[in-house]
């Protein structure tokens, strides 16, 4: 199977819950309305269930005490509700199939880290944390594409990198002739996401080297991180070079990284749980 | 949290190079030194393996 093969086959997934897109499309909106939307989400059993889920989760301080949808759209807030259902829909497109060599419980550990690290290092920076938590949580989504649509192709791209030791994107591209930035990015075309997400999902192993700090920088390091920290617990885990121009232009002081390690460690275990309940 | 390293394995400074190093119950230095393998072994720069060495108190 080639690279264009595979983004084709990519491209013939089907298409999100009609009452999800609705959802995300109407989150778009400035002048959404919290009862409209309350009302989309309670026609789907899935999203109610897993709005109530987060909007109890621990990660936001009001456990167990919330009852209705509307509350816990108050409670999430709009942009945070988005990044979490859009999280939900996606997981639920990808099912756990077996794939020699590849975890999905680690897979979610490392992009709903990633996603609590570039959440803190947007808050930081003053950007938005929504779509940083969004695009940090879908930036591996080829990677969970190819475990669970060709697990055959994934399970030898990971016996060639454990073979050469080397890094996931160079396996893929001497295995498949594409990688999993190039497939995520195509997917989250499918699926009609916001240009920055898809463009931070193709582009986070490759920043570009000059510009203000944008999207792509955020994931880009918070993928770092969520490495460094050895999230996955994986034992072959290793972190990807790191693009020292975009360290630069971030900017982050020692004092900062250090209360988004401590962060990031401390809310991952409850993100984790609510989101994959 | 921030683990604190009592292990007094002294690391990757056994001559043979961090990627030679078996990681499951390594030091928490030898670990990092593992994440870090492909950079360390390029020469290239890493600002957040000095940043994490640091969190995990082996500096």
């Amino acid at each position: 199977m080639n690279a264009e093969a595979l983004i084709g086959r990519v491209r013939d997934l089907p298409p999100l819950p009609r009452v999800l897109t609705e959802v995300l499309l109407a989150l778009q909106r400035d002048d959404v309305a919290v009862d409209q939307l309350s009302l989309k989400i309670s026609q789907d059993e899935a999203l109610a269930a897993k709005t109530l889920r987060l909007a109890n989760c621990s990660f936001y301080g009001v456990a167990g005490r919330v009852g209705s949808i509307r509350d816990g759209i108050n409670v999430l807030g709009l942009r945070t509700l988005s990044a979490a259902l859009a999280a939900a829909a996606v997981a639920g497109r990808f099912p756990r199939v077996h794939c020699e060599g590849f975890d999905f419980d680690a897979h979610w550990r490392h992009s709903i880290g990633s996603a609590l690290c570039a959440q803190a290092i947007a808050r930081v920076l003053q950007m938005d944390e929504s779509t940083a938590f969004t695009a940090a949580l879908l930036h591996d989504i080829g990677r969970l594409a190819l475990a669970s649509h060709f697990p055959a192709e994934f399970a030898q791209t990971l016996r060639y990198q454990a073979e050469h030791d080397c890094l996931t994107h160079e396996a893929e591209h001497a295995v498949l002739g594409t990688d999993h930035c190039e497939l995520g990015a195509a997917i989250a075309e499918h699926w009609c996401f916001a240009a920055p997400v898809i463009q931070a999902i193709r582009q986070h192993h490759a920043p570009q080297a000059q510009g203000a700090a944008n999207l792509v920088d955020v994931v880009h390091v918070a993928d770092n991180i969520a490495h460094g920290l050895d999230l996955s617990g994986l034992p072959s885990e290793a972190v990807p070079p790191l693009s020292v121009p975009t360290w630069m232009r971030l900017g982050l002081t020692a004092e900062q990284c250090r209360e988004i390690f401590e962060r990031v460690e401390m809310e991952l275990d409850g993100l984790c749980d609510a989101l994959n309940s | 949290m921030t683990t604190k390293s009592t292990d007094p394995d002294p690391g990757p400074a056994s001559g043979a190079g961090p990627e030679l190093l078996p990681p499951a119950g390594a030091s928490v230095t030898v670990r990092l030194h593992w994440l870090f393998r492909h950079a360390l072994r390029q020469g290239l720069p890493h600002p957040l393996l000095i940043l994490l060495m640091q969190y995990r108190g082996v500096e």
